[in-house]
């Protein structure tokens, strides 16, 4: 018994675009990191979503999965700061290839989305509820 | 006057074929009452159907609120992260909920319209 079936799909485009908020939260944190783990500058990511079959419904329900998480290789911005500890012999530090306002416009689109996707769960729910009141 | 003794042979000849026709009637009632009450009975295997399936429904329901406590549960211990799957488990039980309680005024409601009827 599946009284919601259209959330099925829902559930998974919400979950895509909350690591899609996720990533943007990590880009902004890191926008100033001049070390990452590998010893570089931080590269931003980006995040690549692929349709998946929804093995409940059949052929023609097709939820959202994350499929990759790239690193952006654009080469980031050279400051001259030789204050800085991560500065090299000439005084030049290599920023992280993040900027600020790409990653606001990208996180008003994903937290857009979610609201879009919410209100097919909410759609969803007043058709159900609908349905229910036939009888009265 | 017509000696009774002249009746009584053909009372002898007419009980025996009285029973021989009312006897089909009383082995069907009695399969009918053996097999459960009503004729819709007979056509559905298993004893008492209807209140099966009533049970079957109620536990549905009752799984899908189990489902939705145990997903709230993971969010606030901080197993899970998907806020959205909690929330949309709860709105499921809750839908289904309604339409178990919708169900069960229908019930309440025929039988009432049948004891309401007059004698």
């Amino acid at each position: 018994m599946n009284v919601l079936s259209a959330t099925a799909i829902t559930a998974s485009a919400l979950e895509a675009e909350k690591m899609r908020v996720d990533i943007t939260s990590q880009n902004i944190a890191n926008a100033h990191t001049t070390q990452g783990l590998d010893g570089k500058p931080y590269q931003r990511r980006v995040v690549a979503f692929e349709s998946v079959l929804n093995q409940e419904m059949g052929q023609n329900m097709q939820g959202v999965r994350i499929s990759d998480i790239k690193q952006d290789q654009s080469p980031g911005e050279v400051i001259y700061n030789p204050e800085h500890p991560h500065a090299d012999e000439e005084g030049n530090v290599q920023m992280p290839n993040v900027n600020i306002a790409y990653e606001m416009v990208d996180m008003v689109t994903a937290s857009r989305s979610y609201e879009a996707n919410l209100a097919v769960v909410r759609n969803a729910r007043q058709m159900a509820n609908q349905a229910l009141s036939i009888g009265r | 006057m017509t000696p009774i003794s002249s009746i009584a042979p053909d009372m002898t000849a007419m009980a025996p074929l009285t029973m021989r026709n009312f006897q089909p009637d009383i082995e069907r009632s009695n399969a009918i009452r053996e097999a459960g009450f009503g004729a819709g009975a007979t056509q559905v295997a298993g004893p008492d159907p209807f209140g099966q399936m009533m049970k079957k429904f109620v536990n549905d329901v009752d799984d899908k609120m189990k489902v939705s406590a145990n997903e709230k549960n993971k969010v606030l211990t901080g197993e899970a992260t998907n806020l959205h799957q909690a929330m949309i488990a709860s709105q499921e039980s809750s839908v289904s909920f309604t339409l178990m309680v919708e169900l069960r005024n229908k019930l309440v409601e025929s039988y009432q319209e049948l004891m309401r009827a007059q004698v």
